[in-house]
């Protein structure tokens, strides 16, 4: 136990835990999301992210940077994170219905049992890897430096830089836009209409097939967004990069309550911030398993997570 | 649609065959699974692992877990993703209970299931409360928990794990030697038949029959007065015990055991060849384990493109057959549809 | 009809039984003696491991083009690094008659779980790149080119003491890193200011950054490979406290991909490895192995030649059988490619080596010999 640090630092560890907590709601979103209008874990959801980064990847290497080179300027920066984010959403948004259709539509057509849905992801998950493991070289894919890492200010110790200004100013503006999505589009409405029932959306005419895909859409654009912030954060990839993040995402969205669009949000980042903080003060390996002694305490008070669920309870 | 069942054919079958045909049955099927090590068969044999290692880890100790994960996931229907720490509590137990004490691998093995079993209470009391996926995220937390304490904690070996683990003394004249896995084999196989037959009696029993209501419907479950909560934790209590038991065998034949061979990965496999196998039904369960663990070794000369092709089978095998390959009963699986 | 079908699957079974328990024949080796390569060829750490299973592909062609009285074939067993799986391998290995030694496994994790079943088959081990200390005296047959980490750990907490005051120790929780920052810590105790234990797949290195600046750092030793060592060593860098913090790290972080990855942030690093530059001691075989395997050497494929290389000496001298090879290794000395190999009765080699590397303009730059 030493908690001086969290003292002496603690607005550095309070910004970088936003970070974190921005580019884990990101991929949060999706599995929160897809819960909410199938009721299942979309086990590979972390393998979306992770094709999200090698988009990033293969984009920004076409422009030949060495890595050596001095950061772009703001301008140019700008144009480019654009091009390689929006080509990262549109990839992992194509990735993720593609997975929906294959592993899982003919399963729920059928009805068969959630258990089979997530056995079908986890073959899914291993194979994506795989795949990208052997496109990859199993290697760690370095990103060049694109934007400028010097402190900008400092603020209480903590050093504020481009890098993390963008992810957290970037990640807000895609979560306003996803909340207008939601709330104020056809599209959204379908969704909450799919999450609340499905029968009777069928009844009512909603095309539950397109309203899933659509949802799918929407998780594999939020984690390729995710992707791109993740590149710039931390410059590196590898074909298991989604294993880590995949748990945190997963987690984040349980402690939020799981099917809650604003619960995996706060959830995503409370646990940024915890877990930054409860490394600081016990050590790093320590903090995933105050994290789950924490949430077993959330869950035994509220049992549906922080904010509940959009539904009624969740079932196997 | 009539659809070839082949379980189905064999259930018509056996509920209609005579005392002594069963007998007969059960008598030949044991001693075929007791004599598969004696198999020197190309067709089965793995192209670059020893067979008869294979046959005892992944094989017969995947259908171990398998079973005992099963009592857990297929009757009481409760989603369990961190098995694996029973598995580590068993290895641990004998790991250390073995340099410490004057015990052998037979006094060690009560200790194994019983520490297992405590785990399993620790962990299920506060986290049966919980439902479905909530309850799946906290034991996917306990296991890699269970992990991470072994990693950090030097009394036990820490990262660098526990070595010089003593084998089991013999028994009946069979020597347990590193060299030759079948009496392993043989003893892991013993140990899964009589597991087999405690489920099997609990499920015909009383707890069988609170377990599949606890998994059809556990509102009703509970409002026809069944304690949901005793049951359930009995379930997680008896699948503890059953990992911790195979973590104590796969200790005494590995010789040293390290952290990182417990990882969420085991756990996933063995929830694989549940689900894959056919949830609810022991002998689906086990078909699963043998393939899952059989796959990837006969897949070997595949080298880079094993595990692809594995991933992809698992997604064609579950869109072919949802309900496992060998699902329970026509009559059990009704209403899962919900 | 029931009946039918019990004597059906009844008698099949009785035959399914005679058939299985008809003994098979074991048959002497029936061709060239055979050298094993334990190691990754796929997964996370394949990298690695064809680096090193090529270095002995390489001594192996080079052998048998030489028109030997007995020619050598070499089978490579892919372990992906993991110690559940190189039990079942060995036995592989140990039931192929035709096996004669193993150079391998490429991690000690994965070694000390086979060696076990070596011992059993009597088959000798020289592995080219298992440093853990607990691999000594572990058994008879096993031996390693090179120095273990009770080698390399006092000579990292040396480059500590002699170049700063104020230790962090981090480590990845692997048996490796955690084993090395243990012996780094426990020889330079006075300078540690505090240690932090992060996991492999790590990326976010934050906490740990707060901890080196408020702990008041000036040098972190960090045990473990090169992938997480570049993301917190960049990490390091880009924060202006700890920006001048000297980087120590042993032989998993010596890799050409920790330049790729960390670019300039790697300037200045301080690493060790117990093996020996290529570049330098064998300059013309690295351009022969360029030229064959159209890649460029890795940190071991030095090591991983040198272990084969000491096989073929010992089936050169007629030693054909693994007991006999066995024997021959305990006494023989093997001048080898930039080493003099020699084991001693714990099976690790009597001359050691152990070099200094640092990163200048982007190039891994031999500093010099530490022993």
């Amino acid at each position: 136990m030493d908690f001086s640090i969290l003292v002496s630092d603690f607005w550095a560890l309070t910004i970088d835990g936003l970070v974190v907590g921005a580019i884990i709601a990101l991929v949060s979103l999706g599995y929160t999301l897809v819960y909410g209008v199938l009721r299942l874990i979309n086990f590979a959801h972390s393998e979306i992210f992770m094709i999200g980064t090698m988009t990033c990847y293969w984009v920004v290497q076409r422009f030949g940077f060495t890595g050596y080179e001095d950061p772009l300027p703001l301008w140019k920066f700008a144009g480019l994170f654009l091009l390689f984010g929006f080509a990262a959403a549109v990839v992992s948004g194509v990735a993720a219905v593609i997975l929906e259709i294959v592993a899982y539509r003919r399963l729920r057509v059928l009805g068969a049992s959630r258990l089979s849905s997530l056995i079908s992801a986890i073959g899914a998950s291993f194979f994506l890897v795989e795949v990208f493991q052997k496109i990859s070289g199993a290697k760690n894919l370095d990103f060049p430096r694109l934007i400028s890492k010097d402190t900008l200010f400092e603020f209480q110790n903590a050093y504020i830089t481009q890098d993390k200004l963008l992810v957290i100013v970037g990640a807000a503006v895609i979560f306003y836009i996803l909340n207008r999505v939601i709330h104020h589009t056809k599209l959204g409405l379908g969704i909450r209409a799919v999450s609340q029932d499905e029968r009777a959306s069928i009844l009512m005419g909603v095309n539950v097939n397109r309203i899933i895909s659509y949802t799918f859409l929407l998780g594999g654009v939020l984690a390729g967004f995710g992707s791109a912030f993740y590149m710039v954060f931390y410059e590196t990839t590898k074909a298991n990069v989604g294993f880590l993040i995949g748990i945190s995402a997963f987690t984040a969205a349980v402690l939020g309550g799981i099917g809650n669009v604003k619960g995996a949000l706060y959830g995503s980042f409370a646990l940024g911030l915890f877990q930054q903080y409860t490394s600081a003060v016990l050590g790093y390996n320590w903090k995933d398993v105050v994290t789950f002694v924490i949430l077993v305490f959330v869950l035994l008070v509220k049992p549906t997570g922080l904010f509940g669920e959009a539904l009624q309870k969740a079932r196997v | 649609m009539a659809k070839l069942n082949l379980r189905d054919k064999f259930g018509d079958w056996w509920d209609g065959a005579s005392p002594f045909s069963r007998t007969v049955f059960r008598i030949l099927a044991v001693l075929a699974a007791y004599a598969i090590p004696f198999l020197k068969n190309p067709i089965i044999d793995t192209p670059e692992t020893s067979f008869n290692s294979v046959l005892f880890y992944p094989l017969v100790m995947f259908s171990l877990m398998a079973v005992g994960l099963n009592v857990v996931v297929g009757k009481s229907g409760i989603l369990d993703l961190g098995y694996v720490a029973f598995f580590a509590i068993g290895a641990y137990t004998h790991a250390i209970l073995s340099a410490h004490t004057g015990l052998n691998f037979w006094e060690i093995i009560p200790f194994a299931m019983g520490f297992a079993m405590f785990a399993g209470v620790i962990l299920g009391l506060p986290a049966l409360r919980l439902r479905g996926d909530y309850l799946a995220i906290i034991t996917l937390g306990f296991g890699e928990i269970v992990r991470i304490i072994a990693v950090n904690t030097e009394a036990i070996g820490g990262a660098a794990g526990l070595t010089d683990i003593p084998g089991p003394s013999s028994v009946f004249g069979i020597e347990f030697t590193v060299m030759d896995p079948r009496p392993y084999y043989w003893l892991t196989l013993t140990a899964m038949l009589f597991v087999i037959w405690g489920v099997l009696r609990l499920s015909h029993r009383k707890p069988g029959r609170a377990w599949e209501a606890i998994r059809e419907d556990e509102d009703v479950a509970e409002f026809m007065g069944v304690s949901t909560l005793k049951y359930k934790l009995w379930a997680f209590i008896i699948g503890g015990a059953v990992g911790g038991l195979a973590g104590a065998i796969f200790a005494s034949n590995i010789r040293s055991i390290q952290p990182e061979l417990f990882t969420l990965n085991l756990s996933i496999m063995i929830l694989a060849c549940v689900v894959l196998g056919g949830m609810g039904n022991i002998w689906g369960v086990i078909l699963g384990a043998v393939l899952l663990g059989y796959i990837p070794e006969k897949l070997r000369f595949l080298s880079d493109y094993r595990i692809i092709f594995f991933g992809l089978l698992m997604v064609v095998m579950m869109n072919i057959r949802p309900n496992g390959l060998l699902p329970r009963k026509k009559r059990e699986v009704v209403g899962d549809k919900s | 009809m029931k009946k039918i079908i019990s004597i059906v699957s009844a008698s099949a079974l009785a035959v399914g039984l005679t058939v299985a328990v008809t003994p098979s024949a074991f048959a002497a080796c029936g061709g060239n003696p055979v050298i094993y390569f334990q190691g990754a060829q796929t997964g996370a750490y394949q990298e690695t491991g064809i680096n090193e299973a090529n270095g002995v592909i390489l001594a192996i062609d080079k052998y048998n083009a030489t028109n030997p009285a007995v020619k050598v074939d070499y089978k490579v067993i892919d372990t992906q690094a993991s110690g559940t799986q190189s039990p079942a391998l060995a036995k592989k290995v140990v039931d192929d008659e035709c096996a004669i030694g193993v150079v391998g496994g490429m991690y000690s994790g994965e070694t000390i779980n086979a060696m076990p079943i070596y011992e059993g088959g009597k088959v000798p081990v020289i592995s080219p790149s298992a440093t853990n200390p607990a691999l000594s005296n572990k058994s008879a047959y096993f031996h390693r080119v090179v120095a273990n980490d009770f080698v390399q750990g006092p000579e990292l907490a040396k480059i500590a003491l002699r170049v700063s005051k104020r230790l962090f120790i981090v480590d990845d929780a692997t048996p490796y890193g955690n084993g090395l920052a243990k012996i780094v810590a426990s020889n330079a105790p006075k300078i540690v200011v505090g240690s932090d234990k992060v996991t492999e797949g790590t990326t976010n290195f934050t906490s740990v950054v707060a901890k080196v600046k408020a702990k008041k750092a000036t040098a972190v030793f960090y045990g473990g490979y090169y992938p997480e060592a570049a993301i917190f060593i960049k990490a390091l860098r880009d924060n202006p406290a700890t920006k001048n913090v000297k980087f120590i790290a042993g032989d998993g972080v010596l890799d050409g991909e920790f330049i790729k990855l960390a670019k300039k942030n790697a300037e200045g690093a301080y690493l060790t490895a117990p093996g020996q530059p290529m570049a330098k001691v064998a300059p013309a075989l690295e351009k022969e192995y360029k030229k064959k395997f159209k890649r460029e050497v890795g940190l071991y494929t030095l090591e991983a030649y040198n272990a084969a290389y000491v096989f073929l000496q010992g089936i050169k001298a007629g030693k054909t059988t693994r007991e006999s090879l066995n024997t021959w290794l305990a006494d023989a000395t093997v001048k080898a490619v930039g080493q003099t190999i020699s084991f001693s009765s714990t099976g690790d080699p009597f001359k050691l080596y152990m070099n200094e590397y640092t990163i200048k303009n982007g190039k891994m730059v031999w500093v010099g010999s530490l022993l």
